[in-house]
């Protein structure tokens, strides 16, 4: 009896109850239907609370700063003493909850199997919303992607998960608050995608879409369908201009990697302090924008109602320089300080400032072949943003669904391409893997993703040895194997390869008498409980990632696999053996481990 | 008997317990999240709108004071709280356009326009952003769209402002047949309308059509005997069809029922000018006519040779004729026939001088000369 039938004739012996529970079970035993219910039902959660993150970060923002009454000395006092509470909040209840949030999310997902306690999501609920809502330059799309994996987190584990599943939970999770944080349903999955997993072809591509999409209808349901910033219908003015987007990018590129060298480093100062001061150290970044805010207000916050001035042209050249230096210092010292909240809304606000400014030289340089200025703040955000968080796809992706202006997309890419290469060669760590390393967490590095893209089958593949023929008795073949090292032999009759024999299989059936079976027998014996011809003929391809080799050898035991044709998977390429997979992979002392034999050549 | 060995595990049950539990609750917490943030998602909507509208009101009333710069930035936070409103981005591009920054204000309406481009008062407000920037063409495109478009509840009397102002610019801009066109639809107006009736009145005889113009003062006389305005308006409509004596009668009406008019005391000082210049006027004498004649071709070729006129044989003829030495004799001698001959002779010579003047000449010349020319030309 199954536990459904079970429990159906148990006490709660009624046909809906038992209805129900058919029902459950079967969701829990099909991944992917449960996939498909938990994407749904994270979207929708996940999407809700980033809202409700949203909606009460910005009633507390409007209650300390009422629109109209809003007194000089509350620009220092709010961020002052809201840095003060979280400080301590963060320090004696949710140490976990401090910075931004992606990287504990990519901790969360490659060091700790997937756990985010609900400590840390209601802390960093809790203290975000009070240190955005008081006025600390910081975004709140890092903390969002971070509470929302940690609902995801929660319930994977919650509904008895295995570490894996409740893993894939969490790009899933990161993608729907994305899309609810910043309107962005597209980005949100590629940059889940891109920078949560690291990996654009994740198998999870379809939950990862189908929570993005739900969060967004979410938060379409509760707010209406306006854009985050409002853009006019910008465009190139003409080719030439291609060229002060490049200056663009160059600039944004050195402004990124300004702003990232001065947080690392500022967070370094602040990590040599004294461990008693932990708490009060956000107060530095709380005095900090209260300062710059007692003089320009435009600093406080995320800001985002200044990014929509910049982008209509509304703020002038001094203005905005003076926009973009006091907000990358003043994030900076907000994030090393210690304060929660993230820096991919503040990347925003900087790169519209530089751009803005290098709008407003170019057009009064050359007012009839350059657009407005707010053509450059709107490129010089996805710039910054390129070149800051180093995800350039996402930028372009992003840009146009937060302006949904298809126009600007050409100097888009070529700003941010420019960003990101000058960001990557004058700072080679990534933003987010430099602070968890600075937090003592070796996530995996873009070489390191890159390197496993990189590694496929055909690295390691070297010609095959003579198959040996089906029809060969275990005798004769034991005389054509025997002194080789111990390891796997293809077997090939007339249409072509076959499988492949293990020379410990031949000498076992030598020492049990049978020496006149042929391998085709020897070979039936082995597969006789795999019904699936994939299954019977273990194969690589060359164009697969070499891991999958490994994966594939330790299932079945050979250490020397036969790459085969995509078209036709008796023909033999090559073969793989174990030796050279380590040695693909940089390990050195192999010698003891069976290499395939060389072919006979003549 | 049931088979103890089939009974599930407890764990097992307790998982799947849980499993639905868990499932449910986030059923639940969705419904209940959902109401907390479509009530937060309301209460802020009421705000941000009460806002919105106070900045809006602070911004009229900052405009209509003249402070179109403060305005501007009122209006500005109008529109970054509530974009959806059209009022607000309109009063916003109004501000603008006050303040002289006609680019941005037609940025502002162009975005308006590809929301609510059938909208009446964005369309009004673009023609004035076109006017400003000397595009006149396309103000009239849009003063048309206007009056053709969506307005709010009091539409008739918001399309009927718009037409005039498509009026009041075709009167500058446009041809006289165009503002004709315009003006039709009018001569049905309400008949309780005294104000608009006379505002028609004028703008018929701008439109070349003194007889509909004369239709509307009478029917304001009509209902309020003594106007001295639609008195001056008769008279006017009389000076464009060439009924000069009518026109002295109606602005000497006019001036008993406003005495101490400048304006009406000047017209009626034309009207005895063109008078006693008119040859054609009724009951001359053939002498006098001949004079009227001569003293005519004589302000005509003065006109015409203060204003830089050709040297053409007509002119020399005139000079000729005009001569101070040949006048009198030329009219004592001259029987009654070979007066009124001469007469024809001069006032054709003048309509030739007057047809061939330089176009400057069209700003400089008199209103009498004009008045009594067109009306020999008829």
């Amino acid at each position: 009896m199954s536990e459904a039938e079970a429990l159906a004739a148990g006490t709660r012996n009624t046909p809906w109850y038992a209805r129900l529970v058919t029902l459950v079970e079967d969701l829990r035993r099909r991944e992917d239907r449960l996939a498909l219910a938990l994407s749904l039902l994270i979207g929708a959660l996940v999407g809700l609370v980033v809202v409700a993150f949203i909606l009460l970060t910005g009633r507390l923002a409007s209650h300390l700063y009422p629109p109209g009454g809003e007194s000089a000395w509350r620009r220092i006092a709010a961020p002052t003493l809201g840095a003060l509470a979280t400080g301590y909040l963060l320090y004696r209840f949710f140490p976990d909850a401090r910075g931004s949030g992606i990287p504990q999310t990519r901790a969360a997902m490659f060091i700790d199997d997937g756990r985010i306690s609900l400590r840390t999501v209601l802390g960093k609920f809790l203290c975000c919303s009070v240190s955005l809502g008081s006025g600390i330059a910081l975004g709140r799309e890092g903390p969002s992607v971070q509470i929302g994996a940690g609902i995801a987190s929660i319930i994977g584990r919650r509904l008895g998960l295995s570490t894996a599943q409740v893993k894939w939970l969490l790009p899933v999770a990161a993608s729907a608050a994305l899309a609810a944080a910043f309107n962005t349903p597209i980005a949100a999955v590629l940059f889940s995608l891109e920078e949560i997993m690291g990996d654009m072809h994740a198998p999870i591509l379809g939950s990862v879409v189908l929570s993005s999409t739900t969060s967004w209808m979410v938060l379409h349901l509760v707010l209406g369908d306006e854009p985050l910033f409002h853009v006019a219908a910008y465009r190139l003015v003409d080719p030439s201009e291609l060229l002060i987007y490049a200056v663009l990018g160059i600039i944004g590129g050195l402004g990124s990697v300004a702003f990232v060298r001065l947080l690392l480093e500022l967070r370094k100062a602040f990590a040599r302090l004294p461990a008693w001061s932990v708490w009060c150290q956000p107060v530095a970044g709380g005095l900090c924008v209260g300062v710059f805010g007692y003089y320009a207000p435009a600093v406080l916050g995320v800001g985002y109602d200044q990014v929509d001035r910049a982008l209509s042209g509304d703020l002038l050249l001094h203005a905005v320089v003076l926009l973009a230096i006091l907000k990358i210092v003043a994030t900076a010292v907000c994030y090393a300080s210690g304060n929660a909240g993230g820096i991919f809304g503040p990347s925003m606000f900087i790169g519209a400032m530089m751009g803005a400014a290098v709008g407003h030289v170019a057009h009064g340089l050359f007012p009839a072949t350059t657009a407005d200025a707010g053509a450059y703040a709107l490129v010089g955000m996805g710039t910054a943003f390129a070149g800051i968080v180093r995800t350039p796809l996402t930028s372009v992706i992003m840009i146009f669904e937060v302006t949904r202006n298809y126009t600007i997309i050409v100097p888009l890419m070529v700003s941010n391409l420019l960003a990101f290469y000058i960001s990557q060669k004058l700072q080679r760590e990534p933003i987010y893997e430099a602070l968890a390393k600075q937090d003592g967490l070796h996530l995996p590095t873009a070489e390191f993703r890159a390197l496993s893209r990189q590694l496929r089958v055909s690295t390691a593949t070297k010609p095959a040895p003579d198959p040996l023929d089906a029809s060969l008795s275990v005798e004769e073949a034991h005389r054509r194997v025997g002194s080789t090292p111990p390891g796997s032999w293809p077997v090939s009759d007339d249409r072509g390869l076959v499988g492949m024999v293990r020379t410990a299989d031949i000498a076992m059936a030598m020492t049990n008498g049978r020496n006149t079976t042929t391998l085709r027998e020897l070979l039936d014996a082995a597969a006789a409980d795999l019904s699936d011809d994939d299954d019977r003929l273990a194969h690589v391809h060359s164009d697969q990632p070499l891991g999958l080799a490994l994966a594939r050898m330790g299932a079945t035991g050979h250490t020397v696999l036969p790459v085969v044709s995509r078209a036709n998977a008796r023909k033999l390429l090559g073969v793989v053996a174990l030796a050279d997979v380590l040695t693909a992979y940089g390990v050195e002392r192999v010698a003891d481990l069976p290499r395939p034999p060389e072919p006979a050549h003549g | 008997m049931v088979d103890t060995a089939l009974e599930p595990a407890p764990v097992r049950v307790a998982n799947a317990s849980i499993f639905l539990a868990t499932l449910v609750a986030i059923v639940v917490l969705i419904g209940v999240l959902l109401s907390f943030d479509l009530f937060l998602a309301r209460i802020d909507r009421q705000e941000s709108s009460a806002h919105a509208a106070s900045e809006y009101a602070a911004g009229g009333a900052l405009l209509h004071s003249g402070h179109a710069s403060d305005a501007v930035d009122h209006f500005s936070a109008a529109v970054a709280i509530d974009r959806s409103n059209v009022n607000y981005a309109l009063a916003l591009a109004e501000g603008m356009l006050q303040q002289g920054r006609t680019t941005e204000a037609e940025a502002t309406l162009r975005t308006l326009l590809d929301r609510a481009g059938n909208d009446g008062a964005v369309n009004l407000t673009m023609a004035h952003a076109m006017i400003r920037e000397g595009r006149m063409g396309e103000a009239k495109a849009y003063f048309h769209r206007a009056v053709f478009g969506r307005w709010g509840a009091d539409s008739v009397s918001d399309r009927n402002q718009a037409r005039f102002e498509l009026i009041d610019f075709l009167a500058q801009h446009g041809t006289q047949r165009e503002l004709l066109a315009e003006l039709l639809p009018f001569e049905d107006a309400p008949a309780d309308s005294v104000a608009l009736r006379r505002r028609l009145g004028n703008l018929f005889i701008s439109a070349g059509s003194p007889a509909r113009a004369a239709d509307m003062f009478r029917e304001v006389l009509r209902r309020v005997p003594n106007d001295a305005d639609a008195y001056a308006g008769m008279g006017e409509a009389a000076f464009a069809l060439g009924n000069f004596r009518t026109a002295r009668a109606d602005f000497a009406e006019a001036a008993r029922a406003r005495p101490g008019d400048t304006h009406i005391e000047a017209r009626m000082a034309l009207a005895d000018t063109v008078l006693a210049l008119d040859p054609t006027a009724r009951g001359v004498a053939s002498n006098d006519r001949l004079t009227r004649s001569r003293a005519l071709l004589a302000r005509t070729l003065s006109a015409v040779t203060a204003c830089g006129g050709p040297a053409t044989a007509a002119a020399d003829s005139a000079r000729v004729l005009v001569a101070p030495s040949l006048a009198p004799a030329a009219s004592l001698r001259a029987p009654r026939d070979n007066s009124d001959a001469a007469a024809e002779a001069m006032m054709s010579l003048t309509i030739e001088l007057w047809s061939a003047r330089p176009a400057a000449c069209a700003a400089t010349a008199r209103d009498a000369l004009r008045l009594v020319v067109s009306r020999i030309a008829q």
